[in-house]
């Protein structure tokens, strides 16, 4: 009876701090969460986060009508032909992020409408600004962007 | 008592694992929203904005490529070994065939690539593995002296490097630096044993304009042996995506200029020609002057079809005529080994005044790119 007191009281401790531990980490890592926008400024961001995971959609595009067919720019460089007509506004560009500390978020993906690639990336956050650092393989073999925090007119940060 | 203790164990197990795993949905969806409120916003973080090194649709940038070089045969035409003036009435008749084929490897890594600055190092080794049929010739010595040294192979070591610069949103400098080890060397012997002193050093500068994602165009400054001899000249650069974005063009003038047509992201088919070429220096032959200096260019004039195999691995597939832009031969021994720029107007003598007939080529490669 003893040992069985003993081993939900140790259950118990470890339960309570691996959530404390896990929910100081989730504070840490939610500082990535709001609205970004790349240096090119021809989109804005919006990232939150779903269970544990962090996730990037596209709210806003600078061009966002299609000049050849008058509608909504759609995904049309996807390499999968039936995901071509989805919208790129509402898109989910970054995925599956995760934070890992000291300010980096990593094991994501994110998907450039451009060329229809999706890289493996990494984000590093300094202050209000993101570097998001898409690669091929390695880590080495890629290109960092820049992105700034912005926010609607109305709200404060 | 004991009851509830159990009970508070079984349910201790059942609920750890699940608070403790990642609660993770890819496939969630988020609720519809209203996206014209993100029309308005105002800044928090600061960045200046650059311009892109690249625009629309050009071809894939290369990280890694690996590929072979293949010619079918052509006429291998030499004067003897002499003092000629350096034009082309002076080459001699000696005629011989000549194939090469040989190995490509390339790599080209981002060392630095942020948006306000791209530097990149490459490396690479380019083999040419002669075959010159001269047995019908006889022993005309300074045809068959040439021809021995060339057939010992002609390799190429090189380190480059790139830096892009954008200056503003719509405005860039781009330096290229390149050095290049030239030669018949095979390291087996001291003779045959390539010296840094015979290194030749490229360098370009280009002062660029990006008005919009589909043009870019630049002018600028060459130190080059891309004709073979050592050149100083103005360089264009002209990199367009039509409307459309299905055609374009990839412009280096004078190094290389293409036709960019593309079916769709990772299938595209480029038309035009690239001047190769590099000054190689000629060990250990049986000759008379030494120092010798082989001039090589060729204007290869190709389709290049490219496509995607699977993820970031794409294949190239080049074929096209080689036609020989220079294959002369120069003297440094009398001149203390270094190397003098003739231009176009210059008079220097040539110790070899060769021809090659156009040939076939075709070119395979397999790339590790960035799209």
């Amino acid at each position: 009876m003893k040992q069985l007191i003993t081993i939900t009281t140790l259950l118990f401790l470890v339960f309570t701090i691996s959530s404390f531990n896990s929910n100081y980490v989730a504070e840490e890592g939610d500082a990535i969460i709001g609205l970004w926008e790349p240096s090119s400024g021809k989109a804005r961001v919006k990232i939150s986060k779903i269970g544990n995971k962090y996730f990037g959609k596209i709210v806003w595009l600078r061009e966002p009508i299609d000049p050849k067919t008058n509608k909504p720019k759609t995904d049309k460089n996807n390499p999968e032909e039936s995901l071509r007509s989805v919208p790129l506004r509402g898109f989910r560009m970054l995925k599956d992020f995760v934070y890992s500390g000291d300010n980096e978020w990593t094991g994501g993906t994110i998907y450039d409408p451009e060329s229809g690639s999706t890289y493996s990336s990494t984000i590093n956050k300094d202050g209000d600004v993101l570097n998001i650092r898409g690669y091929v393989g390695i880590k080495a073999l890629g290109r960092t962007d820049t992105w700034k925090r912005i926010q609607l007119k109305s709200k404060k940060k | 008592m004991s009851h509830f203790i159990k009970k508070s164990l079984i349910l201790s197990l059942i609920a750890f694992p699940v608070f403790g795993m990642a609660q993770t949905d890819s496939t969630y969806q988020e609720e519809e929203e209203d996206y014209s409120m993100y029309d308005d916003v105002e800044d928090v973080g600061t960045i200046v904005t650059y311009c892109s090194p690249k625009i629309f649709d050009l071809s894939p940038n290369r990280f890694v490529s690996l590929g072979y070089d293949f010619t079918s045969g052509g006429d291998f035409t030499s004067s003897n070994e002499g003092t000629f003036a350096p034009d082309s009435s002076t080459t001699g008749n000696q005629t011989s065939g000549l194939s090469y084929h040989g190995l490509r490897l390339n790599a080209n890594i981002p060392v630095i690539s942020l948006s306000k600055f791209v530097w990149q190092l490459g490396g690479g080794i380019n083999q040419s593995r002669m075959t010159i049929d001269d047995e019908k010739l006889g022993t005309n010595l300074g045809h068959t002296g040439l021809s021995e040294a060339i057939s010992r192979n002609l390799t190429s070591i090189n380190l480059n490097t790139t830096l892009f610069k954008p200056l503003n949103e719509n405005s860039f400098l781009i330096l290229q630096m390149l050095a290049e080890m030239n030669g018949n060397y095979d390291f087996k012997s001291k003779e045959t044993t390539p010296e840094f002193a015979n290194n030749k050093y490229s360098t370009t500068l280009i002062y660029g304009k990006r008005p919009h994602d589909r043009l870019q165009w630049g002018v600028g400054l060459s130190r080059t042996y891309r004709a073979g001899e050592l050149n100083y000249i103005p360089v264009v650069m002209y990199n367009y995506t039509s409307e459309n974005r299905k055609w374009g063009t990839e412009i280096l003038f004078p190094a290389k200029a293409h036709y960019r047509r593309k079916f769709n992201p990772r299938n595209i088919l480029l038309a035009g020609y690239e001047l190769e070429g590099s000054s190689y220096r000629l060990y250990d032959t049986q000759l008379n002057t030494q120092g010798l200096e082989l001039r090589r260019s060729e204007i290869r004039a190709r389709l290049d079809y490219q496509r995607q195999l699977v993820g970031f691995l794409w294949v190239g597939i080049q074929a096209g005529v080689i036609v020989n832009y220079n294959f002369n031969v120069d003297e440094l021994a009398s001149r203390d080994n270094k190397d003098f720029y003739r231009g176009f107007f210059g008079d220097q003598s040539l110790v070899f005044s060769n021809k090659m007939s156009p040939m076939p080529y075709i070119n395979l490669t397999l790339n590790l790119v960035s799209l």
